[in-house]
């Protein structure tokens, strides 16, 4: 149902891509709302990493901009007014779709981001997050803020997307399931979104670069690895840890042993299989959790032919972004120390 | 005789207990692998993954079985039992308060110090109700009311936690679970415990003689106060480190003592070491099932124990309205 | 043997006993009599060392408040009047229990044991001795536990209202047993509410009143209309023969005047 014709009450209506390749290039006809999710795709990955990306800035909490925007196909039923030219307003309630806007986005057009954003286990911006109004995920707040646009996670809030659609806010969805693929694709979908079309090619083809010149360093030599996060959860096949693991040459051993998504693998068969590298999770140090334990279970350190660590930097790829090239290229580099494409491994 | 079966029931059953699990290691290579070096990785599953999984089911159940026998014996109220009374659940609400805010870093000594806060608390709280009030219903109606608040108040804990993994750990905290735990739990829990039994079985005596009321048994010659004290310590040790690696693990205090009662001469003290090796057989068991019940996915532990033990607890009581135990 | 002197008890603020001072000798049976709330329980509580009082309880020359709890149970058996048995231990069992304070850690001696039966055949509870306790009749509940404090054998031995609830036969059974043992140069006190009965079997009778005793003697010199009048508030026809008085309650006492 995109491009939906303005109901006959005259109400702003909203126009829905319903898939990633299915973007509108038409950045400025739609009004976006973001909507948060409550834990990101892969969970927590480990690993400090510097702060970086775009997006500094500070919000301004009245710009006086309250304003209707004009859609192609969608008359608004605001009834403020403002200069055609101005961007999008937008309102993320994802800690993923924080990070997109984050990179893509001015200052100005950021209304809020989801409050996870400032997690440094799952947000690899949270720094950059930090100066942002944030929010927890419900209607009411979107309905305060009036943003022009929503953007949220399939994943879950879906009682609040429906009912911001049936208030007629525009709300964009971003896929859970990500690839290091369907990256590129995702940062165009949300440059066309909020009117950032040129920043989001640029983003997107230095990624698809780097990331080609990564795949290229692969060889035939593929040592496993495996993805042991909180409470023993593997990260199998369909996951985006799934494609970094491949994308930086390795096999991942939960996808070997048929395991898809999340989910859990009994400690046991992890040390049967004696994978050659298990990256854990580093744990919230101020916030202890019992599920953070099993990346310090004797079993696990007594595995004397695996390397065990928080190899990828923290928050790399929890989310779908540029930044998930880090841990590519960590991974990367990781495999080439322990088995050289050097045929004498 | 009745010992001599229960404790070959714990050695058969910890052995068994030692051969379950999701890696399919075979006979040999599990015994190489738990007593020599053998094979490494299956030497790293048994050594670091079963042998502390199914010590801790045998030492936690050795306590609850226990601690449930001392506690009927002094309350005089064959329904006292940790769990029902909610010392155990006081004893997670006390480690859940000092671990996930964080009071004592990630350490993992703030379980146990937690744990056993809690549950002496819980038990003298108890004490304090029962010698006020004697009658089997009250001890078990205030019981329900502190099972249901400290409950609440791990809830609460642990929602409020900004780890976002806190709040799946609330079902371990209510209805507990043995898997993956380590060697390191072991230290950690076992000796606390084995002081707490030291303690409790230290109150036999007393408690015999308590089978005749506090003023009877005070004319034999038991110090009550000591004896009370000898029970807070020993429960609060013995619960308290069990349940601060395991989680709140019910009824076993509750089904055992009524089991093995019959086959004894019925005195309190001749019921302490038939309900600790019952205590542990029953855990061992339960543990086994949970790992067995679901083949791709375990239990907890303490969701089998309730299964039991609630139906179990509900025919005590339809029955105690006809005869008096 | 033990001598009680200027005893106070007063529990939540409330004085229970004032100034009592009696002494008990051995080889004699002592009845303690009076009305309900008289504090007869009070005194003998305070007797075996299970309340806090003002005042010096002495056995043979030694302070009670300076013994050990075990010590002191080796020297002042004490027959609680509540009969209740927690789990349906075997009569045996029961009496057993009696040995407690001289117990080593051991099992009971071969001694131990004897004393054992010697005391289940004085009560009469014998042949019971493999039966739950639970499933006997009040009188013969109560046989068990005065078994249990006789199998204590100390010098001193308080039994508060031990006849209560037991059939005519049994109750004579009960104080010929307690006279046996004051055969034995012990010291038995005991708490009575039939006046006949104590009057028979008893060689000294303690009457208290409101927490103070008002009279002590040999029941021919002591249980007159008068006192039964003033201390009981009942008439009575007072009979004797040649084992002693026999008291037939007529009426209540507020009906007339007081002399």
């Amino acid at each position: 149902m995109r491009g939906c014709p303005a109901d006959r009450e005259g109400r702003r209506s909203v126009a829905r891509p319903s898939v990633l390749s299915d973007i509108s290039p038409a950045r400025a006809e739609i009004n976006l709302v973001l909507a948060a999710d409550n834990l990101p795709p892969c969970g927590g990955a480990v690993g400090r990493a510097e702060t970086r990306g775009s997006g500094q800035g500070v919000w301004q909490p009245r710009g006086g901009r309250r304003r209707a925007m004009l859609l192609t196909a969608i008359v608004s039923a605001l009834s403020s007014t403002a200069p055609a030219a101005d961007l999008p307003r937008i309102m993320s309630m994802n800690v993923c779709t924080d990070q997109l806007v984050l990179l893509l986005a001015e200052t100005e057009q950021i209304v809020s981001l989801s409050d996870l954003s400032l997690d440094p286990s799952l947000s690899y911006l949270h720094a950059e997050a930090a100066p942002y109004p944030k929010n927890s995920g419900r209607a009411e707040e979107v309905f305060l803020a009036r943003p022009d646009l929503v953007v949220t996670g399939t994943f879950s809030l879906h009682n609040t997307t429906s009912l911001l659609e049936t208030l007629d806010f525009a709300v964009e969805e971003f896929a859970y399931d990500q690839s290091v693929d369907t990256i590129p694709g995702e940062i165009r979908r949300m440059g066309a979104l909020i009117g950032q079309d040129a920043r989001a090619e640029t983003i997107a083809s230095a990624y698809e670069r780097d990331l080609a010149d990564l795949r290229a360093r692969q060889c035939t030599m593929k040592p496993t690895a495996i993805a042991y996060e909180q409470n023993g959860v593997v990260l199998g096949e369909g996951t985006l840890a799934d494609s970094v693991i491949d994308a930086a040459g390795f096999t991942n051993l939960a996808t070997e042993l048929g395991y898809s998504a999340m989910t859990p693998l009994p400690l046991e068969h992890l040390v049967s299989h004696q994978p050659d590298i298990v990256v854990v999770s580093e744990p919230m140090t101020d916030a202890p959790a019992l599920a953070d334990q099993i990346a310090h279970h004797p079993a696990l350190r007594a595995l004397e032919t695996s390397r065990i660590g928080a190899f990828v930097p923290r928050g790399a790829w929890a989310c779908g972004g540029p930044f998930v090239i880090e841990a590519v290229r960590a991974l990367t580099e990781l495999r080439e120390e322990i088995a050289s494409c050097d045929p004498a491994r | 005789m009745l010992n001599a079966i229960l404790g070959l029931a714990c050695l058969i059953l910890t052995a068994a207990s030692l051969l379950v699990g999701p890696a399919d290691l075979d006979l040999r290579s599990s015994f190489s692998g738990l007593f020599a070096g053998g094979d490494e990785a299956a030497m790293i599953i048994m050594q670091e993954i079963r042998l502390p999984r199914a010590l801790l089911a045998l030492t936690i159940g050795i306590s609850l079985g226990l601690a449930g026998a001392v506690l009927q014996g002094l309350l005089r109220n064959p329904l006292a039992e940790p769990g029902l009374i909610g010392v155990t659940s006081s004893a997670s609400f006390g480690a859940v308060a000092i671990f996930y805010t964080g009071l004592a870093g990630a350490s993992l000594y703030a379980l146990p110090a937690g744990a056993l806060a809690g549950a002496a608390l819980s038990v003298v709280l108890l004490l304090a109700i029962a010698a006020r009030n004697g009658a089997t219903l009250t001890l078990i109606l205030a019981g329900v009311a502190l099972t249901s608040l400290t409950g609440a108040l791990t809830s609460l804990v642990l929602n409020l936690s900004p780890n976002p993994f806190a709040s799946y750990e609330i079902i371990f905290w209510l209805l507990g679970s043995l898997r993956d735990r380590s060697m390191s739990h072991v230290w950690l829990a076992l000796p606390l415990m084995a002081l707490g039994w030291l303690l409790l079985a230290a109150s036999a005596r007393a408690l015999d003689a308590l089978s005749l009321g506090e003023e009877a048994a005070s004319s034999l010659g038991i110090r009550l106060s000591a004896t009370r004290l000898l029970v807070v310590l020993g429960t609060a040790l013995a619960v308290g480190a069990g349940t601060a690696v395991a989680g709140a693990i019910g009824f076993i205090g509750l089904v055992v003592p009524h089991l093995v009662r019959p086959f004894t001469d019925r005195l309190p003290s001749s019921l302490l070491v038939p309900s600790a090796l019952g205590g542990g057989a029953l855990l061992l068991a339960a543990d086994i099932a949970a790992r067995l019940v679901v083949p791709t996915r375990e239990l907890n532990v303490g969701v089998l124990t309730a299964l039991i033990g609630a139906p179990f607890f509900l025919w005590l009581v339809v029955r105690a309205r006809r005869e008096l135990f | 043997m033990l001598a009680a002197r200027n005893l106070f008890v007063s529990l939540s603020g409330r004085a229970i006993l004032h100034d009592v001072s009696m002494a008990l000798e051995p080889g004699e049976v002592v009845g303690l009599l009076g009305p309900n709330g008289a504090g007869k329980s009070t005194l003998m509580r305070a007797l075996s060392g299970l309340l806090p009082f003002s005042g010096t309880v002495e056995l043979d020359g030694d302070n009670l408040a300076a013994m050990s709890d075990r010590a002191r149970a080796r020297h002042i058996a004490f027959l609680p009047q509540a009969r209740a048995i927690a789990w349906p231990l075997s009569v045996e069992n029961v009496v057993r229990l009696g040995r407690s304070p001289w117990r080593g850690l051991g099992a009971l001696s071969q001694k131990d044991l004897a004393i054992v039966t010697d005391a289940m055949e004085a009560m009469d509870v014998a042949a019971l001795a493999d039966r739950p306790v639970t499933e006997l009749s009040g009188g013969e509940q109560a046989r068990v536990l005065a078994a249990r404090a006789m199998a204590q054998t100390t010098p001193v031995l308080l039994a508060d209202e031990p006849v209560s609830g037991l059939d005519p036969a049994h109750q004579m059974t009960m104080m010929a047993a307690l006279r046996r043992l004051a055969g034995q140069r012990r010291a038995i006190l005991v708490s009575l509410h039939d006046l006949t009965l104590a009057a028979r079997w008893c060689d000294r009778l303690v009457v208290m009143a409101e927490g103070r005793i008002v009279a002590e003697g040999r029941p021919a010199d002591i249980m007159t209309g008068e006192r039964l009048r003033d201390v009981f508030g009942i008439t009575a026809h007072i009979a004797h023969d040649e084992c002693g008085l026999i008291f037939a309650p007529t009426g209540l006492a507020a009906l007339e005047p007081k002399g």
